[in-house]
């Protein structure tokens, strides 16, 4: 018998903000912390510890820089990032299907 | 972990979908990129008509380099101003820079050709074309 596809679901994205932010992630190259903080509509406090979370997990890429002298955070997912959100929406799908 | 219900897996698909497709905006780059063929076809078809009526040939560099280099230099403030761009622009941007590379050599070495100037206006709206097909083909 084959597993339930809700067994497929990744348990790191089941918070809300972290399910929007690598929805968001999944859309663009990449997004400065404050662009994803104003399109989420959250704090700075709450994005950095969702994605920091979610950077020890080796989905998403956190990169610092500079824009000239002012610093600059930019969020983008992983190649593993990619395929951990592809296969979380598939289990969905999935159980869009279950009669 | 809470098993979402069929609805409330549809709910959340939707949601990553919209979500996902609104994040992204058209990346004024391609603006820059409008330019640098604005520059490359107003060289192309100057050059071939110098060729054709034996004018001077440095009107037809001046007018296309002007283009080229307002292109050239309003690429960072673009790329800095513009909105997220959607995944896949890095690939659809250096595909559409080495098309407009190769017509512009082509242009410099093979300068009699007026098609050359016609192939650089068909990349310019090639490059805009993809990038909004991109951004409303969303992400599945």
């Amino acid at each position: 018998m084959a597993d339930h596809p809700r067994t497929q679901l990744n348990p790191a994205f089941t918070n809300p903000l972290r399910f929007s932010l690598m929805a968001t992630l999944a859309g663009v190259s990449e997004i400065t912390f404050k662009d994803a903080k104003e399109y989420l509509q959250t704090t700075d406090p709450t994005l950095s510890k969702h994605s920091s979370a979610l950077e020890e997990l080796g989905l998403v890429n956190v990169r610092k820089g500079f824009v000239g002298k002012r610093p600059q955070t930019r969020l983008s997912l992983t190649k593993e990032g990619e395929a951990a959100w592809r296969d979380h929406l598939a289990a969905l799908r999935a159980i869009t299907e279950i009669p | 972990m809470n098993t979402p219900s069929a609805h409330d897996a549809r709910t959340l698909l939707d949601r990553a979908e919209t979500t996902s497709r609104q994040a992204a905006g058209f990346s004024f780059a391609w603006l820059c990129y409008l330019a640098l063929c604005a520059g490359g076809a107003i060289t192309s078809v100057g050059l071939a008509y110098a060729n054709v009526t034996d004018a001077a040939v440095l009107p037809a560099w001046l007018a296309g380099g002007l283009w080229v280099f307002v292109g050239v230099v309003s690429i960072a403030a673009a790329t800095t101003t513009s909105p997220p761009s959607r995944r896949g622009f890095d690939s659809r941007w250096t595909i559409m820079m080495a098309v407009w590379i190769i017509l512009w050599t082509m242009t410099s070495v093979f300068n009699d050709h007026f098609t050359l100037g016609l192939g650089v206006a068909m990349a310019a709206v090639i490059g805009l074309v993809w990038e909004v097909v991109a951004l409303k083909k969303g992400v599945k």
